[in-house]
């Protein structure tokens, strides 16, 4: 066999940091390639350089033995090599042919106008050939974030690739679109097409990939069949050390009772939710996508308000106006998608952590002091092991855990009595993971009531002590994490409508 | 944290950066060359206190651009409040209540701008786009379309010509509002919180902060400063002009994007808008003494502030890459 | 200016004898008494051809503002300036503020700070302009006016065109050929805070009230176009409308238009004739039955002319009124060369 892509000792250097180090990649044809890596181990850069976006300092990229230059992504297609972002670039209002064929659209007359029908069959044709059960004709707007995904990749793949690119494709999904799309990686596969995948998920890497590859600090570290790899021999590769993992759950019958939900509900997200939230635990809060798990934590968080039902914070009425006021009540969220709600990216560290708290610093006339405001930013920083220079980088220039940390730090700087957590590790590396899980824990212990939203049935499994399952908008039961798999958190989650275990 | 904007070093952003000072030290010495009038104390003197309405409301513009907003109607404010100030003391209201008056008016605009954008979640480039007409319609209905002369030699000159430990009035509004304005953009939480407003606004209201009383307080401020700038374009001109401001709205724009800007939120800058509205000021003046036609000033604005918004998108361009 | 002046002279006269016999002697060489003659007309500004000498020896300079440069009077006028400047020797700044009373406040105030001899200008805003004036006056640069008196400083006269009269002669013509009483008119104008567009809209009202007419509907704008949506939109809400004056140029291009597009015979008297309107008038077949035009480039020759007498001590009367003409089917043809003197008509 030969191989179809050959990355070749390349290296990338960006201001301040060697992000490739001579890193070499072999793509064998139809197999999936999984890239692993922390957060800032290059993956990215890595992926990027192929994709024809970033140029190498040095080492060279070879296709079917031909050495290639790319002078933009465009370069890169039509050598055969596609990619799908993890950001999805969908067009909301337009159908799904008008996505798969964008910037291919076959015309009539010389070019002036699109040539409809041939549009619609072509995509369709793709579609088909991908065996995504989808219309060529629906309305973009009205597909899921799954099926969006399935047009993104039928996107990179209308032009017949030989290497597909995928980053990242499962972070916005819910487990049944995962295995849709499984499915439809196999399939490529089958046909020849060789796929890079990148992900944290390690169960993934494990149910797809045929290789591995993983990086660390711009380096390659190894590279083998999937079967060379054990789940914890990969976790130390990534990570340079051992990671333990441990299951939690106490008794929360002596713990007392923070938050109180009674026949919680808002329209069509959330029906009839009635829980307690008790000092000192970890309540997980599972489900599948859509199953009003966020929706909940809104309502208690005081950014939307609901139509009925009651909620009692330490025995008093709580009823929030909005963040502001829950926030001043000692409840804190931190939301799932860290880059639209959580941080203010093109701002400093400091300007983040020090947001809800920030009237606490006005001095004398109203003027801030900011050595006492980088003082706080810097102890937070320091308190969860923020990898920053200064309170004074900016944002977005950190990588996804720190970014994850800097939103928590923001939040557990206004020491919050209950702490809210959606997605509190998504997109973060391994070892920045494993700094977080430890984090709630201690939390907890130190008397903090914790809820946290996770689509990872695993962390959900360790980090909790008690588990809220909702499917449908409704609690489809509590249990303890002791006793709970993911076996059974998921038949609880896939629970249908009436069947009411609340 | 005392760097208003992200830092990032591509060459556009060094250029976009560097535009409002190299812009402005550049027109300085074109038009001393150029002119033969243009480089003395006198001049300067009536620079300053000519373009003292300019930078006011470029002030006042910069935090409502900041935090994503825009007002178009502050031109036709001005015309009409300087129309009521005039008509105030026609009808024999002593001029310091006359201008109390304008001031307290002149925020109740802003104010009334900023709630019906928020609470009514209306664009504010819509709902100012309305106040102008009123305004506009408002001043010409009061004054038939005369303009109000002003008799009151207290006024016209305090506001004008007066100096205090030597320093031209208006020049004095100016520095005080501008270091005002500096303060509380940079020092304060309310400032800090535009930023954050103008940066991510979903995420600014889910950390906290008042959004919409924070934005209604950046209309009303800006409302503040149009009414002292509508004081003093009525000293200047004498009178109560129903038609007096049509470049304004877009001078002070122009000047806040100038000094770097961006119309979409979350970087502005007190400093470089004044340096903006100062480069505009001179840009107009020098212009005027080489006796260069308004139409074509009209494109040498136009061109300068495109160069800005290009540079502005190339900048963003290198962040994004 | 006039005012200062005449105290001037008189406080001189009062100091000493010699004083008084010099006053005489400048009296008498320039054949000018301050006391008892202004010079009034236009023809009175006319310079003597000694006095040209003496004007292109002192190699003066004149600032020459106007509101704006779109319009065919405007352009008349600052040709008809040029033109004599260059007659005279005398160097012309000229400048237009585009109807901006600030910008044309920052060009009255760049002229006194260049120190020029001259200034002339049509205000934007009368109102307006008085500050600047009264700096032009501490620097003793003599300024000439036309449209309206500045509510502040001095000038050494205002000059006008006949808007009162000329728009009610137009008027009078209208409601003439309209013929019956009671005739419903609607009138088109320009919002602008100036004295003529109010003195023309009083001739208007003046004359439709001689005739027993009775005013409708005014409305107004800067732009053709919405001028011309107004004029449609009268035409067709009033089913009885006898007829149009439109108050100023684009006016009455607007209301030919909207009367041709809405089929009906509506007969139209306006101020203003300028190039569109002349050619209206030679196509024969035209709703115009009259239209008052400003000598613009009188005016443009007696701008210079006033602040050469002025420097050359003659006191000029407060108010300068320059006829009007008015323009019909059967004389347009007369009356194109003496309005724009020098411009190929638009029929050739």
């Amino acid at each position: 066999m030969t191989e179809s892509l050959e990355l070749h000792a390349v290296s990338k250097r960006f201001p301040g940091v060697l992000a490739l180090d001579g890193v070499s990649l072999r793509v064998l044809p139809g197999e999936v390639h999984a890239v692993m890596g922390e957060n800032g181990a290059g993956k990215s850069t890595l992926m990027k350089i192929a994709a024809g976006i970033h140029t190498p300092d040095s080492g060279s990229i070879v296709l079917d033995g031909q050495s290639l230059t790319f002078r933009g992504p465009h370069d890169a297609a039509l050598a055969g090599i596609s990619t799908v972002f993890q950001e999805l670039t969908v067009l909301e209002n337009r159908d799904v042919a008008h996505n798969v064929m964008v910037g291919r659209e076959p015309v009539r007359m010389g070019g002036l106008l699109v040539d409809r029908k041939s549009l619609y069959r072509q995509a369709q044709a793709v579609l088909d050939r991908l065996g995504i059960d989808l219309s060529a004709e629906t309305p973009v707007a009205s597909l899921s974030a799954g099926e969006r995904q399935m047009i993104e990749i039928a996107r990179a793949c209308a032009v017949n690739p030989k290497v597909l690119i995928l980053d990242e494709p499962t972070s916005s999904l819910g487990r049944e679109e995962e295995l849709v799309l499984f499915a439809l990686i196999d399939r490529l596969r089958g046909q020849g097409t060789s796929i890079i995948y990148i992900t944290h998920r390690m169960s993934e890497v494990f149910q797809l990939a045929d290789r591995i590859t993983v990086l660390r600090d711009g380096r390659r570290v190894a590279t083998g069949p999937t079967g060379d790899f054990s789940k914890d021999s990969l976790i130390k590769a990534m990570v340079g050390r051992d990671v333990p993992e441990r299951r939690h759950g106490v008794t929360v019958d002596n713990l007392p009772i923070a938050l109180e939900a009674a026949d919680l509900g808002r329209r069509g997200h959330v029906k009839n939710a009635t829980f307690t939230l008790h000092a000192g635990e970890v309540l997980g809060v599972a489900g599948l996508m859509g199953a009003g798990r966020t929706e909940l934590a809104r309502l208690l968080a005081g950014i939307d308000r609901p139509d009925h039902g009651h909620m009692r914070l330490f025995g008093e009425e709580f009823a929030p106006s909005g963040v502001k006021d829950a926030a001043a009540r000692g409840v804190a969220y931190v939301s799932e998608d860290r880059k639209q709600l959580g941080l203010l990216l093109s701002l400093t560290v400091a300007d983040n952590i020090a947001l809800p708290a920030l009237r606490r610093f006005s001095g004398l006339a109203g003027l801030l002091s900011f050595t006492k405001l980088r003082a706080f930013a810097r102890k937070w920083m320091e308190e969860l092991s923020v990898k920053a220079k200064t309170p004074d980088t900016v944002v977005n220039t950190l990588s996804g855990g720190n970014q994850q940390k800097v939103v928590l730090a923001k939040w557990l700087s206004t020491e919050p009595r209950v702490l809210l957590l959606d997605e509190p590790t998504r997109g973060v590396d391994v070892g920045a993971k494993a700094e977080i899980h430890q984090r709630i824990r201690n939390l907890a212990d130190s008397g903090v009531a914790v809820l946290a939203i996770s689509s990872e049935l695993p962390e959900i499994l360790a980090i909790s002590d008690r588990v809220l399952v909702m499917a449908q908008g409704r609690i489809a039961g509590i249990v303890n994490a002791e006793d709970a798999t993911e076996e059974s958190l998921l038949e609880l989650a896939f629970s249908e409508m009436g069947a009411d275990a609340a | 944290m005392a760097q208003e904007t992200a830092r990032t070093h591509g060459l556009a952003q060094w250029v976009r950066d560097l535009l409002p000072y190299a812009g402005l030290v550049l027109l300085i010495v074109y038009f001393s060359f150029a002119s033969d009038f243009f480089f003395n104390l006198r001049n300067f003197e009536r620079l300053a206190t000519d373009s003292a309405t300019l930078i006011l409301v470029a002030l006042g513009m910069t935090l409502v651009i900041l935090v994503a907003e825009i007002d178009l109607s502050v031109g036709a404010v001005v015309a009409l409040l300087s129309v009521v100030v005039a008509q105030a003391m026609a009808a024999g209201i002593p001029w310091h209540l006359s201008v109390l008056l304008i001031l307290c008016l002149s925020v109740l605009i802003g104010a009334f701008n900023g709630v019906i954008t928020v609470i009514g979640q209306i664009p504010s480039f819509i709902v100012t786009l309305g106040t102008m007409a009123i305004a506009t319609g408002a001043a010409f209905v009061f004054t038939g379309s005369i303009s109000v002369p002003i008799a009151d030699d207290t006024f016209l000159d305090l506001f004008y010509s007066d100096t205090v430990w030597g320093i031209p009035v208006p020049l004095l509004i100016v520095i005080i509002a501008f270091a005002g304005s500096l303060l509380q953009l940079q020092r304060t939480a309310f400032g800090r919180e535009l930023f954050a407003i103008g940066t991510n606004i979903e995420a600014a209201r889910l950390s906290g902060v008042a959004v919409k009383r924070n934005k209604i307080a950046v209309f009303a401020i800006m409302g503040f400063l149009v009414g002292w700038a509508s004081v003093l374009s009525a000293s200047r001109l004498g009178s109560g002009a129903p038609g007096s401001s049509p470049a304004l709205t877009l001078d002070a724009i122009a000047a806040v994007i100038i000094g770097g800007a961006s119309l979409f939120g979350g970087k502005a800058s007190i400093l470089r808008a004044l340096l903006g509205a100062l480069l505009i000021a001179v840009l107009n003046n020098g212009m005027v003494l080489l006796n260069i036609n308004v139409d074509s000033q009209y494109i040498v604005k136009g061109l300068i502030i495109l160069l800005a918004v290009v540079l502005e998108r190339i900048a963003a361009r290198e962040v994004a890459r | 200016m006039i005012d200062a002046r005449k105290t001037g002279v008189t406080t001189r006269l009062g100091l000493t004898a010699v004083a008084v016999l010099l006053s005489a002697i400048i009296a008498s060489t320039s054949l000018v008494t301050a006391q008892d003659a202004c010079l009034g007309t236009a023809e009175a500004l006319h310079l003597t051809d000694a006095q040209k000498a003496d004007l292109k020896s002192r190699n003066l300079r004149f600032g020459f503002l106007t509101n704006n440069i779109s319009d065919d009077f405007s352009r008349t006028l600052v040709k008809g300036g040029e033109d004599y400047a260059a007659e005279v020797g005398v160097e012309l700044i000229v400048n237009s503020a585009d109807f901006d009373a600030n910008t044309q406040l920052s060009q009255f105030d760049a002229l006194v700070q260049q120190q020029v001899d001259g200034i002339f200008l049509t205000a934007v805003d009368a109102g307006s302009i008085g500050q600047a004036v009264r700096r032009a006056n501490t620097a003793d640069i003599p300024v000439f006016i036309v449209g309206g008196a500045p509510a502040r400083g001095d000038v050494i006269s205002v000059m006008n065109a006949s808007s009162y009269q000329g728009s009610y002669d137009a008027g009078i013509a209208l409601m003439d050929k309209i013929g019956t009483s009671n005739a419903k008119i609607a009138v088109l104008g320009i919002p602008f805070a100036l004295q003529t567009i109010r003195d023309r809209e009083k001739g208007i009202l003046d004359a439709i009230g001689a005739r027993g007419g009775q005013l409708i509907s005014m409305q107004s704008d800067f732009s053709q176009d919405t001028l011309l949506q107004l004029a449609t939109n009268v035409i067709q809400a009033n089913e009885d409308l006898a007829g149009i004056f439109a108050t100023w140029s684009l006016a009455v291009n607007a209301a030919t238009e909207a009367v041709k597009q809405s089929g009906r015979d509506i007969p139209i008297a306006g101020y203003d004739s300028e190039a569109p309107g002349y050619a209206e008038l030679a196509s024969g077949s035209t709703p115009i039955v009259a239209l008052s035009g400003q000598q613009a480039a009188v005016q443009g020759r007696a701008a210079i002319e006033g602040l050469a007498q002025a420097i050359f001590g003659a006191t000029l009367c407060e108010e300068i009124i320059t006829p009007n003409l008015l323009v019909t089917a059967d004389n347009h043809k007369d009356m194109w060369p003496v309005q724009y003197p020098g411009t190929p008509a638009p029929w050739e």
